[in-house]
């Protein structure tokens, strides 16, 4: 497997999404959309449903290729050995089995990431997990289930952090341990790039924003700069278009 | 390696605790040979109702198995894993070889009892045969399996393409099943067939897994 | 173009040469004039198959559409070819051996090929776009899977009380040497001109979709 060098220019380090068009078939979901998540920084994604996040999030993953345009993780394809390892995601999907329980569950992509099991323990706590480490996975309430999928996604310490709609669905607590999680990922010097339709959710811990519109970029800013208003003006206009 | 066994691992005790693949392939087998008995079919010609009823039970159960990995997107979760593909491909073929010798024993137990099937005097080239043959089956069966899963078509296509794809090895297990059951002919080719058989769709399956599941 | 005029051509003349001109087979007789129908079929058929394996190897390999229109295309005529080849084989072998269907290697091929390609086209009905890949998949394994087929075909045949082999004869006058590859050129151009109408369907049902598509 070849090695990723630590000590990469800062500008080869995060995530960089370069003139990228996704076609299926002949709709375009992303149009020359071109994006860059520095190095320890954390940047939300906005848009209405359907504006092309989920996307982004998938190529930035190395899921799915770009139709055309180049995405980087830390300068190389997504895709490649080696920078498998360094991203780690959760999406709307759990990728759990429902079969297995919680701690059976990390053991699985323990083994597959070559983490030892100390890490699942820690994994587990972490995440306020323990209690229910021999549930299974199926019979978990949404908000737990959530927890332990993200559990999964930062089991081997990612570099690059991608979550799709992290908020949705989760009760009071769960989303302020969510956010207290994103932002101990920031302290640590990690990627995180947080797809969202929500504003407010994301405003505690971004630091900057990209807000799509029919698979383009509409507006790139700090994340301070906008305000809620702005973003539901933004929405507004797409829906009338 | 290592994923391999983390995979076979993942998918028995998914099976174990679901318990839904090996019942349901085992009770359509059975029924194969009931409706077979008592049609009036007996003695060596069970052995070929025998391997019929491993290729239709394993066509019912390798579906099911890739089912596990798209409710929650699971293959997604395996994809993005510093994994190649090809070790996914063989982990699963691994655990399902596991379920379909389990099945073959049931099978030919029931033979045995309902059709009077001969036991010859060969055992250890007929456990070859027996290994060989769901080995056969599966190593078509997995790439099969997920090929239909990503494509989110309808199961019904499993049989109407496993059955035909797997027909060679199939003529081979059973052929061979019914002269080691029957006296001391040799079935070195028929051996040499599945081996043939199996290599070429490992390699089918190695090369192609990584292909089928990438978006 | 030029393909369909010249296979309009050649078809009608070679029928007409098998039918008429050719000499009468002394040992067969009238019937045996379905050899100009049934080999030049299996070669049109087995070229369609060749060029459905070739195009989906590019497909899997590129994932460019039209590769994908060209297996499935292709795939089409070369089964209605194989279909002829099965309805000729009875034809042949009723008045010749006696029996409708006989279990001869060749024969037996065919037959399982023409289900192998039977689920490939149905797959590409049921699973749409999406299954493009699943159908690609299919057709290689498929293809590579013959020599296998033919090869337990021939291994079975053993078991069975071996009917009249029908072998062309190695001695076979110049003129029916001469019908039967004339007649084989002109199934080639045959398979040719329907491959590109198909194609030329399929690449409009492409364009009207994108069209469609981009409202």
């Amino acid at each position: 497997m070849s090695h990723v060098s630590d000590g990469g220019r800062p500008a080869e380090r995060g995530l960089a999404l370069r003139g990228v068009w996704k076609l299926y078939g002949a709709t375009a979901a992303l149009r020359d959309v071109s994006l860059t998540a520095l190095a320890g920084h954390t940047l939300a994604l906005l848009g209405p449903n359907g504006a092309g996040k989920s996307t982004v999030l998938r190529i930035a993953s190395g899921l799915t290729r770009p139709t055309r345009g180049t995405v980087e993780v830390e300068g190389h394809h997504p895709g490649r050995d080696g920078i498998r390892r360094l991203i780690g995601f959760a999406g709307h999907r759990t990728f759990l089995y429902g079969a297995l329980t919680a701690e059976e569950n990390l053991r699985f992509y323990a083994d597959l990431y070559g983490i030892p099991a100390a890490g699942v323990d820690a994994a587990l706590e972490r995440f306020a997990l323990t209690a229910v480490r021999r549930r299974r996975a199926g019979e978990l309430s949404r908000g737990l289930a959530q927890r332990l999928s993200l559990a999964r996604a930062l089991l081997h310490d990612p570099r690059i952090v991608l979550l799709d709609e992290p908020f949705t669905g989760l009760d009071a607590s769960t989303a302020e341990a969510l956010g207290a999680a994103i932002r101990r990922l920031r302290e640590d010097g990690r990627t995180v790039v947080l797809a969202t339709h929500e504003w407010d959710a994301a405003r505690e811990v971004a630091d900057e924003a990209v807000v799509l519109l029919g698979g383009r970029v509409a507006l790139r800013t700090a994340a301070g700069a906008l305000a809620r208003s702005d973003l539901a003006g933004l929405y507004a206009g797409a829906a009338h278009r | 390696m290592r994923p391999l066994l983390a995979i076979l691992r993942k998918d028995l005790t998914v099976e174990g605790r679901s318990r839904d693949l090996i019942p349901a392939m085992t009770l359509v087998a059975l029924l194969l040979l009931a409706l077979s008995g008592s049609a009036g079919l007996r003695g060596l010609d069970g052995a070929v109702v025998v391997w019929l009823a491993v290729v239709v039970s394993s066509a019912l159960g390798l579906t099911r198995s890739f089912a596990a990995e798209v409710d929650q997107e699971q293959l997604h979760g395996l994809r993005l894993a510093p994994v190649d593909p090809a070790w996914i491909y063989l982990g699963k073929a691994a655990a399902n070889v596991v379920v379909v010798l389990a099945v073959e024993a049931l099978i030919l137990g029931a033979a045995v009892v309902f059709l009077d099937l001969p036991l010859g005097g060969r055992p250890a080239t007929l456990a070859v045969v027996l290994a060989l043959g769901a080995a056969a089956v599966v190593s078509a069966g997995t790439l099969l399996g997920a090929v239909l899963a990503v494509a989110k078509t309808r199961e019904a296509l499993m049989p109407l393409l496993l059955l035909p794809l797997t027909a060679p090895a199939v003529m081979a297990a059973s052929g061979g099943t019914v002269k080691l059951l029957e006296g001391g002919e040799p079935v070195t080719g028929e051996v040499l067939l599945l081996a043939a058989f199996l290599a070429l769709f490992i390699a089918a399956g190695l090369l192609m897994f990584e292909y089928v599941i990438e978006e | 173009m030029l393909w369909t005029v010249l296979a309009a051509i050649a078809l009608p003349v070679g029928i007409v040469l098998a039918l008429v001109v050719a000499p009468v087979e002394a040992f067969q007789g009238e019937p045996y004039r379905i050899l100009y129908i049934h080999v030049p079929s299996v070669v049109a058929a087995y070229a369609g198959f060749t060029v459905a394996f070739v195009a989906s190897v590019l497909y899997l390999l590129r994932r460019a559409a039209r590769y994908d229109r060209l297996a499935g295309a292709s795939a089409e005529v070369g089964q209605v070819f194989l279909t002829l080849v099965l309805l000729t084989g009875p034809i042949w072998g009723k008045p010749v051996w006696g029996a409708w269907w006989t279990w001869d290697a060749r024969l037996t091929t065919a037959l399982i090929l023409w289900f192998i390609f039977a689920g490939y086209l149905m797959l590409r009905a049921w699973a749409g776009p999406a299954g493009a890949v699943a159908s690609a998949v299919v057709a290689v394994i498929g293809f590579l899977d013959i020599p296998l087929i033919h090869w337990s075909a021939v291994l079975l045949r053993t078991l069975h009380p071996r009917p009249a082999v029908f072998r062309p004869d190695p001695a076979m006058p110049g003129s029916m040497l001469a019908i039967l590859l004339f007649n084989m050129a002109a199934f080639l151009l045959t398979y040719l001109a329907l491959l590109r109408v198909r194609l030329a369907q399929e690449d409009q049902r492409a364009r009207l979709g994108a069209i469609e598509e981009a409202g």
